[in-house]
């Protein structure tokens, strides 16, 4: 009997110090604010460069564009739009590859397959996820139809020509075997709509991050079809999440009007990048190849450029470009150049 | 070529120019390398989001996006992204309910006039209901003409109702006879005017002023129309009513004589039209009191 007490006592002291055991593990790996570590080996963001310029402008679209996607050959991209086609661009001539009409016209993800660049995803409010191969002459059918998300399918990316990754207003996310058409693997921790996948097929196939609307961002092993962290501190809807180039931190775009830096090291927030001035939400984050630079697509007409690594609360640079709102962007994989799309129709690209 | 974070980070870099450069790229705008404040004056910021959404949509921007833009700007802060997509299936959904439950009112009006046991010529809604988004060509602020038409209908409707529901509803022309005229005349809503018409059936006049009331007792189903035969006017033994005056337009309202037209053909001419007859019961402001859907209806025949 009294044995039992002293385990139970020694169990509860244990229990209490355990928060503060995990906090100070938690600042231990937190040694240093990113942007002191910053100011320590780089030059301030101050004396900059002449910055980017549009280069080019797709048109094509008689539509909203609603979402893009570069390939991995860094020329070609797809686009998505409320007119119903995908339209496959060779962005450096801006010329049109492909059309792809669709069934359904209320899309909102495109996908373009990385390794090999033979097929391209869309999805959204018809619940499906639809595979095209491209290079046929015309592209009528969906090679393949994903169906088994029971929300709208707000966003896929390929993992490599036979698997790819999809999330759903369903709160799941899937990953698909592309060839036999079944899903594979359920991700269903989420407890609201998930918004937003990332994966970095070239740095670690088996993980990937998720936004969602329960305003948590969740890090999955593909492998055991778990979450392994879960990240807090945005304070609404997360629409948009993207690994940092090294696939150990990400950052978030959120409808609380700002975009956070999370790492996955330090199981915590490292970089915030709003101020008061921002009242919109964010719908699209990319990075710079190095990550240095965090560009962030809002609910209004702006993109802005963050440095990451300062926390001054105000953003390197600003695009603008479009005559209506920034729907969606995308670096190409070798960083050279941005891609937003924008309810105006149009595509621009900047470098 | 470089990166995008060469193109920021560092400057003139020899021999380091962007792969996506080309000549005709200096006309492009540049990213803005300096924040700018949203509440310092800049006449492209002075305009709210709203307004420069307008101004763009009113420009020149394809008919599918206008619709969807305009369709939700004014009811919430639009979004762009995935739920930007929601948002627009959600104003397309609605705007194709107003357009179903438009329809369905129409549908209901008409099946109330048919019950109302009188036809109105020419009233069948000019309305072609809208199912394809794509192919019809809307106004700028479609969606905003069409809830203030919505609610003006539903008033307009209201009104003709009320005023249905008060006074008596006519539409045709009665035949009456020396016996019960004075009953036709008498008995009814003292709101209403009477208008009539005497008449021989030799005279050609008089046979054309019949087919003009025909049309006119449809349109105005409010006022009364009669015809007796002028023959009838007299009992029989005394002097007939000469057919000299004839056509003659007698209009009451409340048992009282309002006006008498004798010899309408003076004033008419001899080939008069139904709108000729028309203007002259206007001349005494019959029509006045009509519901509203008469009174534009008879705007637009005047």
């Amino acid at each position: 009997m009294a044995d039992i007490q002293e385990r139970l006592a020694a169990a509860r002291k244990k229990a209490e110090a355990l928060k503060s055991e995990i906090a100070k593990a938690q600042s231990e790996k937190k040694d240093c604010a990113i942007q002191d570590a910053a100011a320590k080996k780089h030059a301030d963001l101050k004396s900059l460069g002449s910055g980017l310029k549009q280069r080019r402008v797709l048109k094509g679209h008689f539509g909203k564009v609603y979402a893009m996607h570069w390939a991995g050959d860094n020329v070609n991209l797809v686009s998505a739009s409320q007119d119903g086609k995908l339209i496959i661009w060779n962005g450096f001539t801006t010329n049109k590859v492909q059309a792809i009409p669709l069934r359904s016209s209320w899309v909102m993800t495109c996908a373009y397959e990385p390794t090999q660049g033979n097929f391209v995803a869309c999805g959204g409010l018809d619940n499906l996820c639809s595979i095209y191969q491209l290079g046929q002459p015309q592209v009528m059918r969906a090679t393949r139809e994903l169906a088994a998300h029971d929300g709208y399918l707000s966003c896929c990316r390929f993992v490599d020509q036979d698997s790819i990754l999809t999330s759903s207003g369903d709160s799941t996310c899937i990953f698909w075997d592309v060839e036999m058409g079944v899903a594979k693997q359920h991700f269903t921790d989420h407890m609201g709509d998930v918004m937003s996948v990332s994966i970095l097929p070239h740095v670690d196939k088996n993980v990937f991050v998720s936004g969602s609307c329960d305003s948590f961002a969740k890090v999955w092993d593909i492998r055991e079809g778990k979450c392994v962290q879960t990240f807090q501190g945005h304070e609404s809807d997360i629409n948009s999440v993207m690994f940092f180039p090294d696939g150990k931190s990400f950052g978030t775009g959120s409808d609380d009007s700002s975009c956070r830096l999370f790492d996955m090291r330090c199981y915590g927030e490292v970089n915030y990048f709003g101020n008061d001035k921002i009242l919109c939400g964010i719908t699209s984050v990319a990075f710079s190849r190095s990550g240095r630079l965090l560009f962030a697509g809002y609910d209004d007409y702006n993109c802005y450029v963050w440095d990451v690594t300062s926390n001054t609360g105000m953003p390197a640079y600003q695009l603008a470009g479009h005559e209506n709102r920034v729907s969606c962007l995308g670096v190409n994989p070798k960083g050279e150049a941005l891609c937003t799309g924008s309810w105006d129709t149009l595509l621009k690209i900047w470098a | 070529m470089s990166t995008l974070e060469d193109q920021i980070l560092k400057q003139n870099i020899p021999g380091k120019y962007s792969w996506w450069e080309k000549d005709t790229d200096e006309a492009g705008p540049k990213a803005r390398a300096e924040w700018f404040d949203p509440d310092a004056s800049d006449p492209e910021q002075e305009l709210t989001e709203l307004e420069k959404q307008k101004k763009w949509v009113e420009a020149d921007c394809p008919d599918p996006v206008r619709r969807t833009i305009m369709a939700r700007a004014e009811k919430e802060r639009a979004r762009t992204g995935v739920k930007g997509v929601l948002a627009d299936h959600a104003a397309y959904q609605a705007s194709e309910m107003a357009d179903h439950q438009l329809q369905q009112q129409y549908r209901a009006a008409a099946l109330q006039r048919m019950a109302g046991g009188h036809v109105v010529a020419n009233s069948a809604p000019h309305f072609v209901p809208k199912t394809d988004p794509d192919a019809e060509d809307g106004d700028d602020d479609e969606d905003g003409d069409l809830n203030d038409f919505l609610s003006e209908y539903r008033k307009q409707r209201l009104l003709e109702l009320q005023a249905s529901a008060h006074r008596p509803i006519f539409g045709q022309i009665q035949e009456a006879s020396r016996g019960d005229f004075v009953e036709q005349v008498d008995n009814v809503d003292p709101r209403c005017y009477v208008v009539v018409h005497l008449y021989e059936p030799y005279i050609k006049a008089c046979q054309a002023m019949n087919r003009h009331l025909e049309v006119l007792a449809r349109e105005y189903p409010s006022v009364k129309f009669l015809r007796m035969l002028s023959g009838d006017v007299s009992g029989g033994d005394e002097e007939g009513y000469d057919p000299v005056a004839l056509p003659t337009l007698m209009v009451y309202r409340a048992k009282e004589i309002v006006a008498c037209f004798t010899r309408v053909t003076d004033d008419l001419g001899d080939t008069f039209t139904k709108s000729d007859v028309e203007w002259l019961l206007q001349e005494i402001n019959i029509f006045e009191a009509v519901a509203p859907q008469q009174a534009q209806k008879q705007q637009g025949q005047v």
